[in-house]
């Protein structure tokens, strides 16, 4: 029935169904459960959207599907979709958006005269749950699906939606879910995330759409290799060549990796060729909303030449004009990559088209690799979060503040999603203990207020103040603490993270969105600047702004390498370009093949540098650099510095360090790894910095009300400081050790460094005497930004700060 | 650990807990302990550990002990919020103690002041010792000496290439000095180094001026 109808739509249309679209269609209509994997821009709306229409009953005035994407703006995309297929079919459907944007009066309509299809996103999702009548009102559901799951699975955003999941499951037997992924590497395990325990009971399907979107990359290569510089990370000495490559197209996006290299390329841009003022835009996360969606508006109506963007751009509305995406600066991991690559070419049989930019040479091994990627379509599967008790207790409140729950049977529920299928029963009761007593066995002394057990054994949350700020809080989205920068006359223009802004004095010049400003002063949370026509001095950059290779990525890496052993072989231009450089390499040192260890040795006048090359990015080296400088100095005494890079790490010390002794003493095991990861890196600050999050989902700090901003500055410090209380007081509550957990698994990568440490362990170890710097050392060497390895009190290290600062 | 420190012709002793001692009055000073406020936070729905509720009372003892004053000036902020049940246990840390304890009330100090004078409490909102004013607020007037808090000061340090740690402070401003928060379970607000004359920052239990 759905096939039939859904073909005479794309008749109407004028269009031939792919073939995966109308395997969607011949699922569906078995009421199969499945996985839908294809690219932005091959249909995949309808092949998923239309059997939810055809399956919908108009007649039965209730909530009958339900659509979940991670943006707002791609909500509007999918609504609109959604109803042109429903005005064209005459098939008298109302349908429905609902998200952050949705106003009061419209959700309070939608509550109370239901739409047959909604399109959402998680967190009104979990809204809807903390509304009274929820049961009744998602009671009959037929299909659900999830879209841009590789995107979701890998957040805590995931998580809300497989507990949402849980419970519409559980109030609709026979509801049907679909998720809509890119082509991921691992598509099983994307399934067991979205389907919990279901895939075990009831079938999944796997549906791939084979169209194969032909992307093409074409690396700018700098005239001479001679002088092209071996660090960097700018990538601006190749402008004069990215200029003709904007005039060739109609519209080009610039991908780069950070807000502030955004901002510098856009200056870049205007002073190399001031004809395309007004042509040219930027778009980052940290430019005001309005100004945002201006720019994206302005890109469909083919008004722009180009706008420079950081990953703000990587999701969401598809952009028709787009010829071509300038990548600037390695994108560090395949699925980031494809994703922008797919932003161009989106007249139908167009291809996309990638110019790659490196900003320094050993960067055009990457493009190699990706290219790679491409042709066997690897995408690496984003890392799902296991146990976020986070979560579960904002979940377990968003049930206590509309109908109340029995644990019981919640438990059962969230025991077949992926995220909580491992929980134990005293893991359950802590939570239930913690929001209906504190975490505390006495009550008598105690005034803790929250959740309280109804007549009837329900958790339920009665007092009025907890609920409201239980409703305005949920969603896991948790901001850096930031400032709105303003005009003295009135305008918004965006926001910087508070650490820039206190840096500021009066008078200093700062770029900001494409124009100079000059700082008056802080107001409350707002900084308060006018414009200025003089040269500025300062770019602000953001925190957390820095990507790490993926492990896929580091793989192809190593083997793009291996390529290069065999120069005959080698068909890549960047490879080709880079073979004065790799004959340099050997010449010093050594090319190291996919199964062999290098490390280099030499001295400058800084003092010996020992340079590792496990490949793995910039976390793992980060980690292990700090572990293997502990493990060493554990030895003897040991003063060092630590660099690192997506490459490699350096130790350098005043004193040669034998790399024998390494091997010899077993300084790679993974035994005892996370004790001595806790002894060698700040990892308190890490958890700390985790803890803030935890804290503000878990709601054991409250982020303030959205109209009257309460100082997200208090927040901060109350989290920090509670984070101190946890650790002291209650080293064993559940959201403290998550916190640590989490530090591990995702900021750490554990698993990876576990594997990679194995790996070295079995590698044949390659040990090169350098005279001088190679070309694959210089980049790490020479970054300033340096780990010290001190066990000096903290005391001590003010103090020798203070006269440093003093002596200059 | 203490640090000496002179100001207004007086000699000080600045304490690693964030108080303030004068040996010449025998008077100990500290400011901004907001007890009561995990139960406060409690009360709201937030879990904070009871048991971190001693740290005060621990704190309290433990600086009273090393200098044994004849007087305890708090300059605002003792208790956080409106009565809750953690009066009990302040109550039972004055009884202990041999002291005169005078309180100039801060703006958090909303307890009704015959509470804090049935303990035998003196309540302020200034107080004169020789040439120097006590207030909760600082004024930064330049025609006298004044010691404050309310403001519950930090510095933000440089540790290393990456590294940076915000700390605790005193600080003197001309004729004005400001206290760190003493309490626990208390935030911390970073003031602009450029502006002051003398900063000491808190580094575990030193005291270091920056």
């Amino acid at each position: 029935m759905i096939n039939s109808s859904a073909i005479s739509f794309y008749k109407a249309l004028d269009f031939t169904p792919h073939d995966f679209q109308v395997e969607c269609w011949e699922k569906t209509s078995v009421g199969m459960n499945g996985l839908l994997m294809a690219p932005t821009g091959s249909g995949k709306t309808y092949a998923l959207g239309l059997p939810m229409l055809l399956k919908a009953d108009p007649k039965q005035k209730r909530l009958q599907g339900i659509w979940i994407t991670p943006l707002r703006a791609l909500s509007h995309e999918i609504y609109a979709a959604l109803e042109k297929a429903n005005q064209t079919l005459g098939l008298g459907l109302s349908i429905a958006l609902r998200n952050g944007d949705t106003s009061t009066k419209e959700r309070q309509k939608q509550q109370r005269q239901s739409p047959h299809i909604l399109v959402t996103t998680p967190e009104s999702l979990h809204l809807l749950l903390a509304s009274k009548g929820y049961p009744k009102y998602l009671g009959a559901l037929t299909m659900t699906v999830i879209d841009e799951w590789h995107d979701l699975m890998g957040s805590k955003r995931g998580v809300l939606i497989e507990l949402a999941l849980s419970k519409l499951k559980f109030l609709n037997q026979e509801l049907m879910i679909w998720g809509i992924s890119a082509t991921l590497k691992h598509p099983k395990q994307a399934i067991e995330v979205l389907a919990g325990n279901a895939h075990i009971q009831n079938e999944w399907t796997l549906i791939k759409a084979q169209w194969g979107k032909n992307i093409e990359i074409h690396s700018l290569l700098p005239k001479t290799m001679e002088r092209f510089p071996w660090r960097g990370h700018l990538g601006i000495h190749l402008i004069e060549q990215v200029i003709p490559l904007i005039e060739a197209h109609k519209t080009v996006l610039i991908f780069t990796n950070t807000r502030s290299q955004c901002e510098i390329w856009y200056q870049k841009i205007l002073e190399t060729a001031p004809e395309y003022a007004g042509q040219i835009a930027m778009h980052h996360s940290s430019i005001d909303k309005s100004t945002r969606l201006w720019v994206e508006q302005a890109i469909k109506n083919e008004s722009l030449k180009a706008v420079v963007c950081t990953s703000s751009l990587d999701l969401g509305v598809d952009f028709a004009p787009v010829e071509a995406i300038i990548q600037i600066g390695g994108p560090k991991g395949i699925a980031r990559f494809m994703q922008r690559a797919g932003r161009s070419g989106h007249q139908p049989g167009a291809k996309s088209i990638v110019y790659f930019v490196p900003t320094h040479a050993i960067e055009l091994i990457e493009a190699a690799a990706l290219r790679r990627a491409i042709a066997e379509q690897l995408i690496e599967n984003p890392t799902p979060y296991l146990l976020c008790y986070d979560i579960l207790i904002q979940y377990c409140c968003t049930l206590a503040v509309s109908e109340g729950y029995h644990p019981h049977q919640v438990f059962e529920e969230i025991q077949s999603t992926h995220c909580f299928q491992s929980m134990t029963i005293d893991e359950w009761k802590w939570i239930q203990n913690f929001l209906e007593y504190g975490s505390q066995s006495l009550a008598s002394y105690d005034e803790y207020k929250k959740v309280t057990r109804s007549d009837d054994q329900r958790m339920v949350i009665e007092n009025r103040g907890v609920a409201m700020r239980h409703r305005l809080q949920i969603g896991t989205i948790v901001s850096d603490a930031s400032l709105q920068v303003v005009f003295q006359s009135g305008g918004h223009i965006g926001t910087v993270e508070e650490w820039f802004a206190s840096q500021l004095k009066a008078g200093d010049l700062f770029t900001f969105a494409g124009r100079t400003l000059e700082f008056i002063r802080l107001k409350e949370l707002k900084v308060i600047v006018r414009r200025s026509s003089a040269k500025p001095t300062k770019v602000p950059s953001w925190m957390g702004g820095r990507l790490s290779f993926t492990s896929e990525m580091s793989w192809l890496l190593k083997s793009s390498l291996q390529q290069a052993l065999d120069p005959d072989t080698i068909e890549d231009p960047e490879l080709q370009a880079l073979l004065p450089i790799f004959e340099r390499q050997t010449k010093e040192s050594y090319l190291p093949k996919t199964d062999e260890f290098l490390v280099e040795v030499f001295q400058t006048r800084e003092g010996h540098h020992h340079v590792f090359y496990p490949f793995e990015g910039r976390f793992v080296h980060e980690a292990m650099a700090s572990l293997l400088a502990y493990r060493i100095s554990l030895l003897g005494p040991l003063s060092c510095t630590l660099a690192y890079n997506d490459y490699g790490f350096e130790i350098l010390s005043d004193q040669p360090i034998a790399i024998e002794t390494i091997w010899d003493n077993n300084l790679w095991d993974t035994k005892y790894l996370n004790e001595d990861l806790y002894q060698s890196i700040n990892i308190t600050e890490m958890s700390r910095r985790t803890f803030r999050d935890i804290a503000v989902i878990s709601q054991l700090v409250f982020s303030g009300y959205p109209t009257k901003a309460v100082k997200t500055k208090h927040l901060q410090g109350s989290s920090q400081l509670l984070y101190e209380v946890f650790k002291s007081h209650e080293p064993d509550n559940l959201l403290y050790l998550q916190s640590l957990r989490e530090t591990l698994e995702h900021k750490l990568e554990e698993g990876r460094l576990q594997q990679a440490l194995k790996r070295i362990n079995k590698a044949k170890v390659l040990i090169a005497h350098c005279v001088t710097p190679t070309p694959f050392s210089f980049p790490i060497i020479t970054d300033r930004l340096r780990e010290k390895l001190s066990n000096e009190s903290l005391a001590e290290r003010i103090r020798k700060m203070t006269e440093k600062l003093e002596r200059t | 650990m203490s640090t000496p420190f002179s100001f207004a012709g007086e000699q000080f002793e600045l304490d690693s807990s964030g108080a303030l001692y004068w040996p010449n009055q025998n008077c100990l000073i500290l400011s901004d302990v907001h007890l009561g406020k995990i139960q406060h936070f409690r009360k709201n729905g937030a879990a904070i550990p009871l048991q971190a509720q001693e740290e005060n009372y621990l704190r309290l003892e433990q600086v009273v002990s090393r200098y044994s004053p004849k007087t305890l000036l708090v300059i605002g902020d003792l208790f956080h919020s409106e009565w809750n049940r953690e009066w009990t246990l302040f109550e039972a840390f004055v009884k202990k103690q041999q002291l005169d304890i005078i309180l100039i009330a801060g703006n958090h100090d909303v307890i009704d002041h015959k509470h804090f004078e049935a303990l035998g409490i003196e309540v302020a909102y200034a107080k004169q010792l020789k040439n120097i004013q006590f207030s909760h607020y600082p004024e930064y007037d330049t025609s006298h000496f004044q010691i404050s808090g309310h403001l519950h000061p930090a510095v933000r340090v440089q540790l290393g290439a990456k590294e940076k740690r915000t700390l605790k402070c005193f600080y003197r401003k001309n004729n004005q000095f400001v206290l760190p928060s003493f309490g626990y379970f208390t935030g911390n607000a970073r003031v602009n180094r450029r502006d002051l004359d003398e900063i000491y920052v808190i580094a575990e239990d030193e005291v270091i001026r920056i």
